[in-house]
């Protein structure tokens, strides 16, 4: 199933679901858990987009990173997050890799979650496409299954495509 | 010399059959490449992974999943807007558990009472697992997103989708469709919380049987199960009922 909007476009297989949205303009660009001390992001008040990817069945009410969300995640449940950026942040050194990344199972930890969760693990990436700067945030419902689980997202996320605003 | 001449017109035939299926398919596989926005012009660079993409925030582009192999592929995921624009798209053939979708409508009176009992978390139960719930109104040109927002709940799944209703053959508003296992398990049209619970208990009672009621009014069994049951009534092909024209003589 094809999903696009505001020129992100998700091939989503059987089974998943897929959300894209304007974000509302945020005072930080970051969730505190994910901020790099010593790096500015630009945020402008520009209205961004937020994807959102998952195996499982999105509730209504979700923060930008997931919140909510994960907290329905089973062991063997997946999310993402594509959270966009103002388009100056594509020029900064932490957006500096450019195209979508891949989602590897070495890049997961427990602590690297928004809020930490027993037996889950997260990952992020900073990138950009098409001018456009993105933050990826990944969730797997289970560290231990993190291979299986991150090749399933990464069959995912390397199927997104990112036109020019 | 005559049948050599026939039998090659007839291969000039199929071959000319097959020429023009192969451009039409070749033509739709381009169509559908531009719909995406992927451009073949080959003086421009290639970019792996960007393309241009025409806005399509206000018209979400639907695609059918898979169906599930089998006579009866009449489960679609589904694909709209939320009342507040967010483009979404719900798994419900391979999703897990049982799915309730409630067609709905911002116009309809019989369907007020349903917007209030779904947005208090109201849901049918299926062999001990409560169903999640989808509600469907038609797509943004059909019914106004305020209109729908103002009934609906934040709590409530809730996407307008005229595609759903054509996918799912909905006849009129409030009407409900119970998904489970990636099959329509029950549906139908009820006025009140109590006569969807009983409609649909008997939809279920009937896939126990291994028939669906969706099987059963679509006629595909039908025509089966007639006939078995007038041959355990004694009638046949040739029962004297059946030919009047004789029964006169």
């Amino acid at each position: 199933m094809l999903v696009h909007a505001h020129g992100i476009a998700v091939s989503l297989p059987s089974g998943w679901d897929a959300r894209i949205r304007w974000a509302q303009p945020a005072e930080t660009a970051a969730p505190p858990a994910l901020r790099l001390p010593g790096v500015a992001v630009p945020s402008d008040g520009t209205t961004n987009t937020v994807t959102h990817i998952a195996n499982f069945r999105l509730p209504e009410r979700r923060g930008d990173y997931g919140s909510r969300a994960v907290d329905l995640m089973r062991s063997r449940h997946v999310f993402a997050a594509l959270v966009e950026f103002d388009p100056e942040a594509a020029e900064t050194p932490l957006f500096g890799t450019a195209g979508v990344p891949r989602v590897r199972a070495a890049r997961f930890s427990p602590n690297a979650m928004q809020r930490v969760m027993p037996r889950m693990c997260g990952a992020q990436w900073f990138f950009h496409v098409s001018d456009r700067a993105f933050c990826l945030y990944g969730v797997l419902g289970s560290h231990a299954m993190r291979r299986a689980l991150a090749a399933q997202l990464d069959g995912v996320v390397s199927r997104i495509l990112i036109a020019p605003r | 010399m005559t049948i050599l001449v026939v039998a090659e017109s007839i291969a000039l035939a199929l071959l000319t059959v097959l020429v023009v299926s192969l451009l039409r398919s070749h033509a739709e596989i381009l169509r559908a490449l531009h719909d995406l926005g992927v451009s073949l012009d080959p003086s421009q660079p290639a970019a792996a992974r960007t393309f241009d993409l025409r806005d399509t925030a206000t018209r979400p582009h639907t695609k059918h999943s898979d169906p599930k192999p089998g006579p009866l592929s009449d489960v679609f995921d589904l694909m709209g807007t939320t009342p507040d624009g967010e483009v979404a798209a719900i798994a419900v053939a391979n999703s897990d558990g049982p799915t309730l979708l409630a067609f709905l409508s911002s116009g309809c009176l019989t369907c007020r009472d349903f917007w209030d009992m779904l947005g208090r978390g109201e849901t049918i139960e299926l062999g001990g697992r409560d169903a999640s719930v989808v509600a469907l109104t038609r797509g943004p040109g059909d019914e106004s997103p305020a209109e729908v927002a103002a009934l609906t709940s934040s709590s409530l799944t809730t996407l307008m989708s005229s595609e759903a209703f054509e996918d799912y053959g909905v006849p009129v508003s409030p009407y409900f469709v119970l998904i489970d296992g990636g099959r329509v398990v029950g549906e139908g049209a009820a006025s009140s919380w109590v006569q969807l619970r009983n409609l649909l208990g008997k939809a279920v009672a009937d896939g126990a049987h291994g028939r669906t009621r969706r099987e059963l009014l679509s006629g595909r069994l039908r025509a089966a199960l007639v006939d078995a049951d007038l041959r355990a009534a004694g009638i046949g092909p040739d029962h004297p009922s059946l030919r009047p024209d004789q029964q006169d003589h």
